[in-house]
C-alpha cells in the first residue's frame, strides 16, 4: 500500500510518514511541478496527500484527477473549516491534515479512508500477511530489511491481490561494469520481489528456478521499481514474474518457480541431491 | 443521440414523469432510460447509494456498473465529472427541464449541451448540486 505526499518539504512530514508506515502504508514524495503527471501514473496509489503549502492544492488535485479520479486526495493546509470548504468544493477530499502533522493524523486520514471504501480489505489482508510473515521469515534478510549494513533495503509493499512494488535507489555502491547496476543484484532484486509476492499470500516458499532477462543495462543513480506478480500454483508449486524499471522502461524481467515451505513454523529444510532433481521435475511438469 | 442508457437523477419515485433532481449524487432514485434508435425503448429505476465526504466516486462506480452510458445532471463538481468522463459516461446540463420526460427528449434531440469543466461547482465536502 502506497502514499503519495505531493510536497517540497519533506522534513516537517517524517511525523506523518511514520503513521502511514506503522499501518503498513510506504509514503513516497513528489514534488509539484512538470513531471507530477508521470510520477502519478507510475504507480497504484492509494491515497494522494497534497501539501497546500508547497503548491495551490486546486491546481494539483485538478492534475490528480486527470491522471485517475479515482485517487482518494487529503489536503495539509491551515485554512479553516469554512475556507476549506469553498476552497476544496468540488474535489471530494477525504479531510485535511496540519501543516505539521504527526502519527496520530496519519491514522486519522487512513480511517476516513477505509470508512469511504477507499481500502481493498484484500489488499490490507495481504499487507497484514507480507508484515507479519516477514518478520518470522526473514528478518534479516539482505534484500528487504531496511536496517542491513549493506543490504538493498527494498520496502515491498501490496498493490494489489497478487501484486507488490518496491523501490530502489540504484546507489554506486552496487555497481558492476561502470555505471551499471550488477546483473546479481538486479536478479536478487527481482526475486526479492516475487518472494514478497508470497509471504503476501501468507506462504513461506523458496525459489527453485529463475529465469532472468537482462533487457537493457540498469543505470546507476536512476530510482528503480521492481513489481512482482503471484501467477498461478500447481499443488506446492507457484509461478511468478516480475519487472524492473527505469523512468518508465522495462530494464529487466524474471520468472520463477516457487515451492512452498512450511507457514507459521520454523523455515522447512531445502531438499538437496535427488531431492531437489525430483522437486525440479514435478515443477517443470505442473507449471507450464 | 440514437443509442444510450440514460441516468436522470429523479425525484422519488421515479419514472418518465418524476422531476429532474438537481443533487445527483444524493437524489432519491435514478430513472433509467434506455434509448434506441432515437426512441425511448425502456424505463427503469434505480436506487441512489448514500456515500461520505471524500466519497464522491461512488455514484460514478454505481452507474457505470449499472449500464449507464450517459447522464443527465444540474451540477456536480470537478472530481465526479472527471470519473464520469474516465469510466465513458457523458454527462450533460439539463435540470431546467420540468420532468424527466422532457430531459431525454432534448437529449435525443440534441439540444443538451455537454457538462465541461466550466460548469463545474461544488459540491464540496457533502453535497452535489
Amino acid at each position: 500500500m502506497i502514499v503519495a505526499i505531493i510536497t517540497d518539504r519533506r522534513e516537517p512530514l517524517a511525523a506523518l510518514e511514520e503513521g502511514f508506515a506503522r499501518k503498513g502504508y510506504r509514503s513516497e514524495f513528489l514534488a509539484p511541478g512538470p513531471h507530477l503527471r508521470q510520477h502519478l501514473q507510475a504507480h497504484p496509489w492509494n491515497l494522494v496527500v497534497l501539501d497546500s503549502s508547497s503548491a495551490p492544492c486546486r491546481d494539483v488535485a485538478e492534475q490528480v484527477l486527470e491522471v485517475d479520479a479515482r485517487l482518494n486526495m487529503a489536503v495539509i493546509t491551515d485554512m479553516d473549516a469554512q475556507t476549506f470548504h469553498e476552497t476544496g468544493e468540488g474535489f471530494g477530499f477525504l479531510g485535511t491534515l496540519p501543516t505539521s502533522p504527526g502519527v496520530l493524523d496519519a491514522e486519522r486520514i487512513l480511517t476516513k479512508l477505509k470508512a469511504i471504501g477507499g481500502v481493498d480489505p484484500a489488499i490490507e489482508k495481504a499487507q497484514a500477511h507480507l508484515d507479519a510473515m516477514g518478520r518470522q521469515h526473514h528478518p534479516r534478510c539482505v534484500v528487504c530489511w531496511g536496517q542491513h549494513p549493506s543490504g538493498l533495503k527494498v520496502d515491498y509493499r501490496v498493490t494489489g491481490a497478487n501484486t507488490v512494488e518496491g523501490r530502489f535507489g540504484c546507489g554506486r555502491s552496487f555497481e558492476g561494469y561502470e555505471n551499471v547496476i550488477h546483473g546479481g543484484v538486479v536478479s536478487s532484486l527481482l526475486d526479492g520481489a516475487m518472494a514478497n509476492c508470497m509471504l503476501a499470500r501468507g506462504v513461506e516458499a523458496y525459489t527453485i528456478d529463475l529465469q532472468v532477462r537482462y533487457k537493457t543495462a540498469v543505470e546507476v543513480g536512476v530510482p528503480a521499481t521492481i513489481r512482482g506478480e503471484w501467477l498461478r500454483a500447481a499443488g506446492p508449486f507457484h509461478l511468478l514474474q516480475a519487472t524492473l524499471e527505469q523512468d518508465g522502461k522495462v530494464r529487466a524481467r524474471a520468472r520463477a518457480k516457487f515451492f512452498e515451505g512450511t507457514p507459521n513454523r520454523p523455515s522447512q529444510p531445502m531438499p538437496s541431491g535427488a531431492g531437489m532433481r525430483q522437486l525440479m521435475i514435478q515443477a517443470r511438469k505442473r507449471l507450464v | 443521440m440514437n443509442e444510450a442508457r440514460v441516468a436522470i437523477p429523479s425525484t422519488y419515485p421515479g419514472g418518465l414523469d418524476a422531476e429532474v433532481e438537481a443533487h445527483f449524487g444524493h437524489c432519491g432514485v435514478y430513472t433509467l432510460v434506455d434509448i434506441k434508435e432515437g426512441k425511448i425503448a425502456k424505463v427503469s429505476t434505480l436506487p441512489s447509494i448514500p456515500h461520505q465526504q471524500g466519497g464522491c466516486l461512488a455514484p460514478v462506480n454505481h452507474l457505470a456498473q449499472n449500464g449507464v452510458t450517459a447522464l443527465i445532471a444540474g451540477g456536480m463538481g470537478m472530481r465526479p465529472l472527471m470519473g464520469f468522463n474516465q469510466v465513458g459516461i457523458d454527462v450533460f446540463r439539463g435540470t431546467e427541464n420540468p420532468s424527466v420526460r422532457l430531459a431525454v427528449e432534448a437529449l435525443i434531440n440534441g439540444e443538451l449541451q455537454p457538462f465541461s469543466r466550466d460548469h463545474t461547482c461544488g459540491g464540496g465536502q457533502e453535497h452535489h448540486h
